[in-house]
């Protein structure tokens, strides 16, 4: 008998060839996901680390964090705090003085204020205080070529930014200051920016893991 | 036609001298004892409608528990799964050992049902417990389940645990590439349901996912189909699709495996019409496109028919003139 004539074993063999070979497919696939799939935003300052020339006034917005929606703070310094949480969700409506004025639904739909220093609950507004917001604008116009995206002022059309980055990155909202000298950008990959509306130098970070939406507060540092 | 059932194969045999008139008998009484019969027919009838049954039932009370299901707190949710699925991997194992076919298929179901009952668990954990985001609690959920389903399939090496880890893994790469805040395009999502769906099949193909037909035929059916799915333009990922139906055929020709060449065929008739409507538009039209799918299949016909042809026609084993079976016996 020749060693071809052995038959097939009848119990199926297990093939270390095929094993190795779909174990490095594993591998080079996690390797190719990781090296050229994962988009990465532009790489900015951050406002804490460059605070020189920065905003003159602070930005608020309310998050969601390990169930509770959570106030932050962007001081003009680069520091970010969270003064107030609540499990009860909310959204910021203005600064007033050194208190925040939120919406919440702790009790029906109502009207709240916050010390900024210490997060204290200060108060109720009168239910007849205004409860509607009024929508922000947009500062700006993000447009994408083959070289990257684009952002111009709205209005002016003044190129502000100009930068090579993923092709799904882009800037979700953005919030001109009172005094119209800088604009607040939150970008897709939930980092809050900030940017000279002279677009004298290039945006920085002041925060990270912001919502887009509702856009941020700014605080009017010229009121009261 | 050559007759090739079993009576007529054993009386070849035996004329041939192959095999003993005992062997024969012995043969043919364990085929009819395999064979399922019109009792055995009415057997599975009836499993099937008890599962039929038993979905209806529960899909029921899943709408009863819905509309209460805000009001549980969370400690409530937890044990109401937990028991559900402890009570689900208990029955299982009880009949992980019993003989009836159709026990072993509902212990296969049970052990299904506790992965399911795992994930569940660990989405009311990480999403209602821990708060965690969206993208964290899919993690968690497929990590923990694929951590609960190769245990529960290597218990048991069947179709049904199998493919609770097939989805396991699945879920788990998925959130794994939604983690970042910025996601990655959607062919990367594609490419690596494609992957997960090719090493499947290589795994099975190689012994190491029994039933090796079940992780063939799903491992094929996700790499395909996969390849449908494409953000922009796409036509990488459906050269891909193409090149991997064609690849099935071409292996189920070689290995006479029908199973791959359904899948083949059918990823061809869904890949091609994409490919040349993304290439061409409008411009050659259904008409073309059709002729196109056409051609392909009537060329694989061609192909599979001329591979039975060279099965049929290889080299005939002359019956040796051997003495009878008893003879061989003796």
């Amino acid at each position: 008998m020749t060693a071809t004539d052995t038959p097939e074993p009848l119990v199926e063999r297990r093939s270390r060839g095929l094993l190795v070979a779909a174990a490095l497919l594993v591998v080079v696939t996690v390797v190719l996901v990781v090296v050229f799939g994962m988009q990465r935003p532009p790489s900015l300052a951050t406002l804490a680390d460059d605070p020189v020339d920065g905003p003159s006034a602070a930005v608020a917005w309310m998050a969601w964090e390990r169930g509770e929606a959570c106030v932050g703070v962007a001081r003009p310094s680069g520091v970010v705090t969270a003064p107030w949480c609540s499990p009860a969700g909310g959204e910021v409506v203005r600064f007033s003085g050194d208190e925040i004025v939120v919406r919440t639904w702790e009790a029906g739909e109502r009207l709240r204020t916050i010390d900024l220093d210490d997060g204290r609950p200060t108060g109720w507004l009168p239910a007849e205080d205004d409860l509607a917001v009024d929508p922000v604008p947009d500062a700006v116009w993000p447009e994408r070529d083959d070289r990257g995206l684009t952002l111009r002022e709205i209005g002016s059309d003044r190129v502000l930014w100009r930068v090579e980055a993923p092709e799904r990155y882009t800037i979700d909202s953005s919030a001109h200051s009172p005094d119209g000298a800088w604009i607040l950008m939150v970008d897709s990959a939930g980092r809050l920016l900030v940017v000279p509306a002279d677009a004298s130098a290039p945006p920085r970070v002041w925060a990270e893991d912001v919502p887009a939406w509702p856009v941020p507060v700014w605080e009017d540092a010229s009121a009261g | 036609m050559r007759d090739t059932t079993t009576t007529t194969l054993l009386q070849d045999w035996h004329e041939a001298g192959l095999v003993t008139a005992e062997q024969v008998e012995a043969i043919a009484r364990f085929e009819r004892a395999r064979t399922p019969g019109p009792a055995a027919r009415r057997t599975v009838v009836a499993e099937t409608i008890g599962y039929v049954g038993a979905a209806l039932a529960l899909g029921a009370i899943a709408l009863l528990v819905g509309e209460f299901w805000d009001q549980f707190t969370v400690a409530a949710r937890l044990a109401l799964v937990l028991v559900l699925t402890v009570a689900l991997f208990g029955s299982g194992t009880a009949l992980r050992h019993a003989a009836r076919p159709p026990l072993q298929r509902l212990a296969s179901v049970l052990y299904a049902g506790t992965v399911a009952g795992v994930a569940w668990t660990t989405g009311i954990l990480a999403g209602d417990a821990m708060a965690l985001r969206d993208a964290e609690v899919g993690l968690a959920v497929g990590a923990v389940s694929t951590a609960a389903a190769l245990p529960l399939y290597l218990l048991r090496r069947r179709a049904l645990p199998q493919l609770a880890l097939l989805v396991a893994v699945l879920a788990t790469a998925l959130a794994a590439l939604s983690l970042p805040n910025q996601a990655p395009d959607t062919e990367w999502y594609s490419l690596t349901v494609v992957v997960i769906g090719v090493v499947w099949f290589l795994l099975g193909t190689g012994g190491w996912l029994p039933p090796p037909r079940v992780a063939e035929t799903a491992g094929a059916v996700l790499a395909v189909v996969a390849c449908q799915f494409t953000g922009g333009d796409g036509s990488g990922l459906l050269l891909l699709g193409v090149a991997l139906a064609v690849a099935l055929v071409v292996l189920a020709i070689r290995s006479d495996a029908l199973h791959l060449l359904a899948v083949g065929a059918v990823g061809l008739f869904l890949v091609v019409p994409r490919l040349v409507f993304t290439w061409f538009g409008d411009a050659i039209g259904a008409p073309a496109t059709m002729l196109v799918i056409g051609l392909l299949l009537v060329l694989l016909a061609v192909g599979l028919g001329r591979a039975r042809r060279e099965i049929g026609d290889g080299p005939e084993l002359e019956p040796p003139a051997a003495p009878t079976g008893r003879e061989v016996a003796s």
